[in-house]
């Protein structure tokens, strides 16, 4: 049986306020990418800013809710998790090849996976996830401002890729109704779609 | 049975954005004017690293079953007091960053594992936590008053927010999707530590 997940309207109010008001730049120094609040706003900008990020973010979450059960948290867990060991790797400068690629491939294995009605066991679900937050991770930690408050830079980008995983169950729900379900999988293909056109540098 | 009264409050959102706006983030820094025991209050909340570890201890004592905040508080208050009065003797003032975030990462972890704590491993870990963020507290000013008004400060405020985020959490978190949210704040408290480790390990 399908766990019932229901949300206050206050608490979903109270998200979205939140998440509305920390990306105003209040301070003259949000413009400059330095201390606490530039680090903060670097980071909460860094995962938005490329659409091939996005979607595979979107996409983690989408599946999370499209498994149902465990999987809707237990992946938007391991997904920010593993990616900040590739963040880690990222500022450290280990080489890792083929990042975007990587990155790319991540859209459109996760979009198919939605797209399929892919089911697979728990762990394998984890595993793939995990493996394609190394990239992220990586690019997130590679283009880390040299000026920017590392700590408050993780915090932005962290709390950020876990809205977009937000954003990603919430449209992953939908296929508790015949039409979300067409949706959704829908939805999913657009995702490959949009990673296949990354791969190929069509976008 | 009804929400608690501070979740049916129209005020809640309103609380959520004022925490969120970035203008507040100063970490370090002394605000003019606001006399020296405010100043002493605001500290742990304007250095992201106490931040973080605050807010883990608060989730983490929060989320604990059954409810008991007597453990932590006991451990932490008296030796968190101890640990800022060392600070005004001069002989140490702060603590080596990566040990600081070293424990966030920790207690994240057992955020995200939701982990029962041993009545002894309680007191350890909130105890450690205690001593590291009173002594990464110190004034540098020469005046005694003005030290010890400060320190004052900084210890009511370490204390207020650790015991108002266990106390909310634990009268908050009743629903599965309340608990998950705690873990999954865990998660991102774990990525945010890895990579401000990894950050420092670069330096």
């Amino acid at each position: 049986m399908r766990t019932q997940w229901k949300l206050p309207k206050l608490a979903v109010l109270g998200l979205f306020g939140t998440w509305l008001f920390t990306l105003m730049p209040l301070t003259a120094a949000a413009h400059t990418g330095t201390g606490n609040v530039g680090g903060l706003l670097s980071g909460m900008k860094h995962p938005v800013s490329g659409l091939d990020h996005i979607v595979a973010m979107v996409a983690v979450g989408i599946w999370g809710a499209f498994i149902g059960g465990r999987a809707m948290w237990l992946l938007p867990v391991v997904f920010p998790v593993v990616m900040a060991f590739g963040g880690g790797l990222g500022v450290l400068a280990f080489p890792l090849p083929a990042v975007e690629t990587g990155i790319a491939i991540s859209a459109v294995t996760l979009g198919a996976m939605v797209a399929l009605a892919a089911r697979p066991p728990l762990w394998v679900a984890a595993v793939i996830v995990g493996f394609f937050a190394i990239f992220h991770g990586y690019a997130h930690g590679a283009e880390l401002p040299a000026a920017a408050n590392a700590l408050t830079y993780a915090v932005g980008f962290v709390v950020v890729t876990g809205l977009l995983h937000l954003c990603g169950i919430a449209v992953g729900l939908l296929v508790h109704w015949p039409w979300g379900r067409i949706a959704v999988r829908a939805g999913g293909g657009v995702i490959a779609g949009i990673g296949v056109g990354f791969l190929f540098g069509l976008i | 049975m009804g929400k608690p009264k501070f979740l049916r409050s129209r005020r809640l959102p309103v609380w959520l954005v004022l925490f969120a706006v970035p203008a507040t983030a100063h970490a370090h820094t002394q605000v003019e004017g606001v006399g020296d025991v405010l100043n002493g209050l605001l500290h742990p909340l304007g250095t992201p690293a106490h931040l973080l570890i605050l807010l883990g201890l608060g989730l983490l004592a929060g989320q604990q079953s059954p409810p008991n905040l007597k453990t932590p508080m006991l451990a932490f208050l008296p030796l968190a007091a101890g640990a800022l009065l060392l600070t005004a003797t001069g002989i140490i003032t702060s603590v080596y960053q990566p040990i600081l975030i070293g424990m966030a990462l920790c207690v994240g972890t057992l955020v995200a594992l939701e982990a029962p704590l041993p009545r002894l491993a309680c007191m350890a870990l909130f105890g450690a936590a205690a001593l590291a963020l009173g002594l990464d507290s110190g004034v540098e000013t020469r005046s005694t008053v003005t030290v010890l008004k400060r320190l004052f400060g900084t210890w009511v405020s370490l204390g207020l927010v650790v015991f108002n985020l266990a106390y909310y959490v634990s009268l908050w978190a009743k629903q599965k999707w309340q608990k998950v949210g705690i873990r999954v704040c865990g998660s991102w408290l774990i990525a945010i530590s890895f990579l401000v480790l990894a950050f420092a390990l670069r330096r």
